[in-house]
């Protein structure tokens, strides 16, 4: 399952980002994986991403595919 | 197996018998009372914090806070007594009303920074005297009474972390709770008694201001006295999420004949980013546990959206069928009132159910149903889709209707038919179980817990939809469920799905219990059943154990074969040909038939191996391998264990356990010939 959302933090140390993903305005989401194809300079607070779930609920499948906006 | 009278199996077992159908109808979902409010007052009052107290059937006495004068009136249909006003405090200031059994009705109110109290006697209030005075103003104020000389208010101080208990009755201090530290702001407070006092928060979490309704019990009877639980999530946001949850309102609902009261809660929830809006939500506890427990996805409750300072809940009931909950805000009055289950019993010309661990399905057709004498035995109100459905099958022992195992359902499909020639009139209902109404919610916000048992997430996911979860009483949960798992679920994932993931890596299946809900059953696959668990079934019909068998057939098929688990940073594989509980002469195709399971909360060689073998015993065990048709045995549950004493194949005959559960009836003539039949669909022990 793939969903969109929007970068809410990064940690750069762990190259993981927290994502408000679209349709859940109150809640984000946590320590996501993100490709190491994408810098830590393109992770900026506000820029969309895609959330590829890996569809198995454990949040280190969880990876950020890409980044625009 | 159920436990029946020696009656009932001995009426079941007779050469002639007597087939006995109740179908009941109520006004639940999954046990939990469905409130159908509607709007019977309204006026243009403004919107303030409002308290309210059933005081009789259909009348409410509230209290309100309008811009600081404390207001009331004595029912929904009566103007506000403005003055002279109770008394005069800050706008927005807290204040609670409870009922003084056998003295009246008591006001708790914050005034400045003393907490103070009113009785209102029926007739006029008494003057204000004052409980407590602390260094600074009042803020949620919050009570319950068990009886006039037992009882406590509940109070914060401003929107501050402290919130203080007071015990009333005796001389007392107030007593701050020791859940200070984990909590930045208390912004509304709610109570309600049961054994314990169950308190409702809204507030901030400290350290990281997230939002929160919390569920919190201060220990009375069942807990030690003042002793506090942990606080339990209700509802969650993250602080830069643009939420704030406030006014909550909580009150017991338990209508005449319910084994157990439910709570429901309101609270207003206020988003401020785009598209803004400022409502109550509704939301309740679940059956099977106390307000510490599981909670209901929060929805918004039949409110237009300036109802921002909150709704109140009462429930009145005179316990012998007049039940009702009121919703009241100063400007609407709603009422859902509870009508008592309806018995469709006799109407039932065809009833059919099945029963799967992930699925359930009942279906009937009732005669007689003219809208005249369905409006007048209220069962109309009653039929609507999400209302409870509830099959027995039974039989009639020595001329009273005696019933086995419960059917379950709710409702999901109306169809009412008529037939022009004949001017007869049928309904047809459909129902289904938990597991399709798990499969109609999505998750409606990102979650992730990696703190939690596969139990406590399975609950809680389960638990948002309305269905509660329990390990079964007779056969005992794998340890699995104690696993504690790191979890995220996205927006839009869908409950069915995620909760089916949930339960592959354990050995476990699910069945349904008579109120509906989840029951956890651990199947000792490969050994005995427990004795007294098994009925037998052959051919010709054994004289001292005259179960008959009408058909049996069995059947052969592909199946997988090997199970491969994916964890961190390894798998392991088990193979079907390496089991030694597998008979040499019925190994399945050498054809390679690989079932994938991906788990990375498995992190050592043991766990991956153990539970690539739990896969394998689940996928051998679930493998319906046989099917049985007997006359109706009512005492049958899923997962039963019986014996079929017939060999049409070689080594066909042995034990089998119940993986579908088929009950067929029809009374016959005008549907067709008359049936009562069990169909077994069976798997391997």
């Amino acid at each position: 399952m793939q969903i969109r959302g929007i970068v809410t933090a990064f940690d750069v140390g762990t190259h993981t980002a927290t994502v408000r993903l679209d349709g859940s305005a109150p809640q984000v989401l946590g320590s996501v994986p993100t490709s190491r194809g994408i810098a830590s300079g393109d992770m900026a607070t506000g820029r969309r991403v895609v959330v590829d779930t890996g569809d198995h609920n454990h949040p280190a499948d969880f990876v950020v595919t890409a980044v625009w906006g | 197996m159920l436990t029946v009278s020696a009656g009932l199996t001995a009426a079941q077992r007779a050469r002639s018998k007597h087939p006995a159908i109740s179908l009941r109808l109520s006004q639940s979902r999954f046990s939990v009372p469905i409130l159908e409010f509607s709007l019977i007052a309204s006026g243009a009052e403004p919107d303030c914090p409002i308290a309210s107290v059933p005081v009789e059937s259909g009348y409410v006495f509230s209290v309100r806070n309008n811009a600081g004068a404390l207001e009331w009136r004595e029912n929904q249909f009566s103007a506000w007594t403005t003055s002279p006003a109770i008394d005069t405090v800050t706008a927005g200031q807290g204040f609670a009303l409870a009922v003084l059994p056998g003295a009246g009705i008591l006001l708790a109110y914050g005034n400045g920074n003393d907490l103070k109290a009113a009785l209102f006697s029926g007739v006029s209030w008494s003057s204000a005297g004052t409980l407590a005075s602390e260094a600074s103003a009042i803020g949620s104020v919050a009570m319950a009474w068990r009886t006039a000389s037992d009882g406590c208010v509940f109070y914060t101080l401003g929107t501050s972390s402290t919130l203080k208990r007071l015990r009333l009755g005796s001389p007392s201090t107030p007593v701050t709770w020791s859940k200070t530290g984990l909590v930045a702001s208390i912004t509304g407070l709610s109570v309600v008694l049961r054994d314990d006092y169950y308190l409702i928060v809204t507030g901030t979490e400290a350290t990281t201001n997230n939002p929160r309704v919390w569920a919190v019990a201060m220990g009375d009877t069942n807990r030690p006295t003042n002793a506090w639980s942990g606080l339990v999530t209700v509802q969650e946001a993250d602080a830069a999420a643009s939420v704030a949850f406030s006014a909550p309102h909580a009150v017991d609902v338990q209508p005449t004949g319910a084994a157990e009261p439910v709570a429901f809660v309101t609270f207003v929830t206020d988003y401020s980013g785009n598209v803004p809006y400022t409502r109550p939500f509704l939301t309740h506890s679940l059956p099977g546990s106390d307000l510490t427990g599981q909670w209901r996805e929060p929805y918004p409750a039949m409110l237009d959206t300036g109802e921002v300072s909150g709704a109140s809940l009462a429930f009145y009931s005179d316990g012998s069928g007049t039940d009702a909950v009121y919703l009241i805000t100063p400007t609407y009055d709603f009422e859902a009132i509870i009508l008592p289950p309806a018995d469709l019993s006799p109407r039932v010309l065809r009833a059919s159910a099945r029963i799967t661990p992930t699925t359930l399905g009942l279906t009937v057709e009732l005669e007689g149903v003219t809208p005249d004498n369905l409006e007048a035995s209220n069962i109309y109100a009653n039929l609507k889709v999400g209302h409870d459905l509830a099959l027995s099958p039974g039989y009639l022992v020595a001329g009273t209707a005696e019933y086995g195992v419960t059917i379950p359902a709710n409702i999901q499909r109306l169809t009412f038919r008529f037939d022009p020639p004949s001017g007869k009139r049928l309904l047809v209902v459909e129902a289904s179980g938990p597991w399709e109404a798990l499969g109609r919610y999505h998750q409606p916000q990102a979650w992730a817990s990696s703190a939690m048992t596969r139990g406590e997430v399975f609950a809680r996911l389960a638990g948002r939809a309305g269905i509660a979860i329990a390990a079964d009483g007779a056969l005992t949960p794998s340890a699995a469920w104690s696993d504690t798992i790191t979890f995220a679920i996205g927006f839009g994932e869908n409950a069915r799905a995620t909760l089916l993931r949930l339960l592959n890596p354990t050995p476990d299946m699910l069945r349904i219990n008579a109120a509906g809900q989840f029951s956890i059953c651990g199947l000792e696959f490969g050994l005995s059943p427990p004795a007294g668990n098994v009925a037998d079934y052959g051919w010709p019909a054994d004289s001292a154990d005259p179960n008959a068998l009408l058909s049996a057939s069995f059947v052969a098929s592909h199946e997988a074969n090997w199970f491969r688990v994916t964890g961190a940073d390894r798998y392991a594989d088990a193979f079907l040909i390496d089991d030694e509980g597998i008979d040499p002469d019925s190994y399945p195709s050498l054809t390679p038939n690989i079932h994938h399971i991906r788990d990375l909360d498995i992190d050592s060689n043991t766990e991956a191996t153990e539970a690539a073998a739990f896969a394998m015993r689940r996928s051998r065990a679930a493998l319906v391998v046989a099917e049985a048709v007997v006359p109706a045995n009512v005492a049958h549950e899923l997962f039963d264990v019986i014996r079929l004493d017939v060999d049409p194949a070689p080594n066909t005959s042995g034990s089998y356990r119940i993986l579908e559960l088929g009950i067929d009836f029809r009374r016959g003539p005008a549907s067709e010939a008359p049936a009562y039949l069990s169909t077994f669909g069976l798997g391997r022990v």
